[in-house]
């Protein structure tokens, strides 16, 4: 598409050097408002925490500076590595399945069906419910005696689970949990993104005698790869710092068996009172999602659409 | 076009309003140090409209959670501490217990911590030995202030080192809360003291069952208290009476433990965790489902205004090799960083003495550990509802004890707990599980 | 052909029916939850329905709270950021996504890098930072730093990138400058997108806690979550008073999320390929 358009442009005029030097200014321009509130009030604080990582600080003495000495910490901390190995599980579990769910759920509700507001907002209200009822709600539900999963499946004959309290289960519980919360937040971005595709793409591809999965493989998921793209790594961005459900309903437990990264940081810097040390956690996580995000962002312009 | 309008309209507005709040004075301009005449006073601590007597005007921030679903307990005692004198302002924050040490935390980290901050036991300890409260002995010494209005305990609890640090405010105590109507129709006697541990088994072995015949146990006869309380029963304890190295691996500790082990799980008198992960044992105890709880006097209230269906009372918890329990108590200290020491110390004096403290149990907030608020106040606003035997809480102070006060004590029971969980849920044995933790809570103490 | 299309119809509408009561069951549970007298949220079957209801938790947080008063204080802190996040997120966005600048793509590699730190670690810095500019206690510490939302603008520039490039070449052609056609072209069809940011920066300011809790001191500033978090008792959970309280803070934002429905749709649908 973009070729022909481009191949009819007039030739490269000197009008056009001038422009582009124009063009930059108002690109800074744009982003002047916004990128100083978040050099002021993001950045710099990163940044801060990242000297605090080199220092141990109590919080409720001075801090005295130690050099890598945290990080060298992490290697020999046992719990560091529980919590490590934890995280990553529950990440490559639950990424895949909040880009994979409301995919196909953001496709079917796109279909001119009725009932769409009713159905957005079903699925948006677990996102929009605070983490503590969320959290107090499915600590009935995977309640082990009587809570409403563990009777469904009993009705089907199926045995109990420990939901919570089988350690072999509860990370997974986790998950479910996880996945639910952010399903109807996915679904939204791209029910967005599904708008922006142009019907008459769908049309041409039906006259061209394309089959629905082949639409959707091959016109769909490249349109939309813009969101898939921004929804993989805020997903694993979310999910090495997830907090709230661990905080609410399992405390780490049992037997350590849902201790994730965000929550470990969080118990080392307010708890143990070791600030640099979780500081030191959470750039250890930074350094592996950024190679993670390096990684993603030198092969996008190989998949994502506009990035060309 | 519509849009154009209405987005016009909008961006004028934040642009508007932006520029407005950025503009705006803000209260907080003055540095937080220095003395300063009363000028943000909290709208809760109004009380009558005099003017501040000539003389120097002091403010102090006093941060609490006492009794934090009820405002105007703590209120009611910067009241009368105000007006008792009246060139102190004070500017009370009340914060939920689960967050204030986060807060604390982050605002003595910044440089912006209270003058005055409640705590509990359990934390004292660790904030204490990293220096961020004031040491209150100099203080108490040079006011001749007469220490012994408090239960010895309770005054203890918060020394380190034999240097005072906190002012107790309040204490309480673990008893066993009963369901007497399951008793009644077991045809079981209520505990005494003279219960032992074979009478809790066999008293709780009669009344767990499963009324509805469907394989699941509905009423259970006792729950578990807190892990500590088994290894005081037991004689035993977390760590070494210097609190230097680990103490679970003694013969007392670890029987002490699978004693605990075996109350629960299959045919135990005691939910296991899987039972208990979403109706925890107060909420069975308020459905009737729970025949012994143990737990402290903040039952008291809420049980009087939500169980209708049967009567309860307290009795002593029974004894193992020994009687134990647990004494737990907050309090109120003052933080090194303060600029207004002298103020701050006759808050202290105030609120947890004599006068403040009878306000605050009238509240009903805990126990006082001012002996002749307890024995009063306490016991005649307990009068007329259950527990009938409320003399128990004053009764078991004689053999409560604290859990350890180490600074480290977060971190030690969180090293501790997930092996014991494993133990509960069976996947360990006890010996196992306290071999494991002892390694943990060792190199926690070697730092 | 159209009995297929309808048994395809209706197996849609099956398996999005099951989502859906998936989603709304805890909704469901909480709902009823709050209705319930305190000692009996346990008694009997979870989906017992209280009859009459009792009002008696939604009575209590009306009374013992500020309600009205912090509700304001959450609605203007919520619809201050909401409106600054949409205005500058979608400004960055747009020149991230398609304006051409030296430094473009290390700048946007920034915004990218502060996600990655976790809350907890930062809310000290940010503490001292607001302490140094005076602004402890007050509703804009809450207010200026979320506009400047690393995750909005790359919400905006991600979308933005889909938009086709034809449109603008078309538009440059007509001597369109950036911002002619931010506000001619790209806003107008970038409605559903303004809408999604619009909903998540509302209800994420609205339903926050922690930050909140930190810089507020004053009773009279409080928003709602953290006046909500006065009614937990500190020894127990309260059921119906957790439920109760959840409830209302809800549903401003459903109501909300409701009256945002037509924006998610695209009015004026985009064509493509046409010259």
């Amino acid at each position: 598409m973009d070729k022909a358009l481009h191949q009819r442009l007039p030739a490269k005029s000197k009008r056009k050097n001038n422009y582009r030097w124009k063009e930059s200014i108002w690109g800074y321009i744009f982003i002047l408002p916004n990128f100083l509130l978040m050099l002021v009030f993001t950045l710099i604080p990163v940044i801060f925490a990242f000297g605090v990582s080199m220092t141990d600080w109590s919080l409720l003495s001075a801090p005295t500076f130690v050099g890598l000495d945290n990080y060298v910490r992490i290697f020999q901390d046992p719990v560091a590595k529980i919590t490590i190995k934890n995280t990553l599980v529950f990440t490559a579990m639950s990424v895949p399945l909040r880009i994979v769910l409301p995919l196909l759920l953001a496709v079917a509700l796109n279909q001119k069906i009725r009932g769409l507001p009713f159905y957005r907002t079903c699925y948006y209200l677990p996102v929009i419910s605070a983490s503590v009822a969320v959290s107090m709600v499915f600590l009935w539900i995977l309640d082990t005696n009587f809570g409403l999963l563990n009777r469904f499946l009993v009705i089907f004959g199926l045995d109990p689970v420990g939901w919570l309290t089988d350690p072999d289960v509860a990370l997974l519980s986790i998950v479910l949990v996880t996945v639910w919360r952010g399903l109807g937040f996915n679904m939204i971005i791209f029910l967005a993104a599904l708008q922006d595709v142009p019907e008459d793409l769908y049309a041409v591809a039906d006259i061209d005698g394309a089959n629905a999965i082949q639409k959707f493989f091959h016109l769909t998921i490249p349109l939309i790869s813009p969101a898939i793209f921004f929804l993989i790594i805020t997903g694993i961005i979310d999910s090495f710092q997830s907090f709230d459900l661990v905080y609410n309903m399992t405390n780490g437990g049992p037997a350590r068996s849902t201790l994730l990264l965000g929550y470990y940081i969080w118990r080392q810097a307010f708890d143990y009172l070791r600030m640099g040390y979780g500081a030191a956690l959470a750039y250890l996580l930074f350094f592996a999602i950024l190679l993670i995000t390096i990684l993603q962002w030198s092969v996008r312009k190989r998949w994502v659409f506009g990035e060309q | 076009m519509k849009h154009k309008k209405m987005l016009i309209i909008l961006s004028a507005l934040m642009i508007l309003t932006l520029v407005l709040s950025a503009c705006a004075p803000s209260p907080n301009n003055a540095p937080a140090d220095g003395n300063q005449t009363g000028d943000v006073v909290e709208p809760d601590a109004d009380v009558g409209e005099e003017p501040a007597p000539s003389g120097e005007e002091t403010t102090i921030k006093v941060m609490s959670f006492f009794a934090y679903d009820n405002p105007e307990v703590e209120a009611g005692v910067v009241e009368a501490f105000e007006a008792a004198y009246p060139n102190i302002k004070v500017e009370l924050e009340m914060v939920p217990f689960s967050d204030i040490f986060t807060k604390y935390k982050t605002l003595v980290a910044g440089g912006e911590a209270p003058d005055v901050i409640s705590l509990n036991f359990e934390n004292t300890a660790q904030i204490a030995a990293l220096g961020a409260l004031e040491p209150l002995d100099d203080y108490i010494a040079s006011d001749g202030y007469d220490m012994s209005v408090y239960y010895d305990n309770t005054v203890e609890m918060y020394q380190m080192d034999g240097v005072q640090f906190a002012m107790p405010a309040t204490f309480s105590d673990v008893v066993l809360f009963i369901n007497k109507a399951l008793f009644d129709e077991a045809g079981l006697e209520y505990p005494t003291l003279d219960w032992g541990w074979d009478d809790l088994v066999s008293a709780g072995e009669a009344l767990t069952q499963d009324t509805d015949g469907d394989g699941v146990v509905d009423t259970f006869g006792y729950a578990l208290a807190w892990w500590p309380m088994y290894l005081f029963l037991n004689g035993a304890d977390v760590l070494t009476d210097d609190g230097s190295a680990c103490a679970l691996e003694t013969p007392a500790a670890i029987e002490g433990l699978q004693k605990m082990v075996d109350l629960q799980g299959e045919g135990g008198i005691a939910p296991s965790r899987g039972d208990l992960a979403a109706q925890s044992d107060w909420d069975m105890f308020m459905a009737g489902k729970l025949a012994m709880y143990p737990v402290g006097p903040w039952g008291v209230q809420p049980f009087n205004d939500n169980i209708t269906s049967f009567e309860w009372d307290i009795a002593h918890h029974p004894a193992g090799a020994q009687h134990a329990t647990f004494l737990f108590g907050n309090a109120y200290a003052m933080s090194a960083s303060s600029n207004n020491k002298a103020a701050a110390w006759e808050f202290l004096k105030f609120a947890t003495g004599p006068a403040g403290s009878q306000i605050r149990q009238e509240g009903k907030y805990e126990i006082s550990p001012v002996k002749e608020v307890a024995e009063s106040e306490f016991l005649s606003s307990l009068a007329g509802a259950p527990p009938e035997n409320a003399i128990v809480f004053m009764e078991a102070v004689d053999y409560a004890k604290n859990p350890p006060k180490s600074p480290y004590w977060s971190e030690i029971s969180d090293a501790v707990w997930p092996e014991l969980e494993l133990a509960l849920i069976g996947n360990i044995s006890v010996e196992e599980a306290l071999a494991n933790a002892c390694i943990s809570v060792n190199s926690i103490l070697e730092q | 052909m159209k009995r297929k299309k309808i048994f395809r119809k209706i197996l849609i509408h099956l398996l999005l029916l099951t989502g859906a009561m998936i989603m709304i069951v805890p909704f469901v549970w909480s709902l009823l939850t709050s209705f319930k007298p305190a000692g009996e949220v346990f008694t009997r079957s979870p989906f017992w329905i209280p009859w009459p209801p009792d009002f008696s938790s939604y009575e209590r947080i009306l009374e013992k709270l500020s309600f009205i008063k912090y509700a304001g204080n959450t609605l203007k802190i919520s619809a201050l950021v909401t409106l600054g996040q949409l205005a500058t997120c979608s400004l960055a966005g747009y020149a991230f996504a398609k304006i051409r600048f030296p430094g473009r793509e290390k700048l946007f590699l920034a915004y990218i890098a502060t996600l990655m730190i976790p809350g907890s670690v930062v809310m000290i810095p940010n503490f001292i930072v607001m302490r140094n500019l005076g602004w402890v206690d007050t509703h804009r510490a809450l207010i200026i730093p979320a506009i400047g939302s690393a995750y909005g603008t790359f919400m905006m520039r991600q979308f933005f990138l889909s938009f086709p490039d034809e449109l603008e070449d078309a538009a440059k052609l007509d001597g369109c400058s950036p911002p002619k056609f931010y506000w001619h072209i790209l806003l107008p069809n970038a409605q559903p997108i303004l809408a999604t940011l619009g909903v998540m920066a509302f209800q994420g300011t609205w339903n926050d806690f922690q930050w909140p809790l930190i810089i507020l001191n004053s009773e009279s500033k409080r928003t709602l979550q953290i006046g909500l978090s006065f009614l937990t008792s500190e020894f127990h959970t309260d059921w119906t008073i957790l439920m109760a309280g959840s409830i209302l803070t809800i549903l401003p934002i459903i109501v909300l999320f409701f009256l945002a429905q037509k924006y998610f749709v695209q009015s004026v649908k985009l064509t493509g390929l046409k010259g």
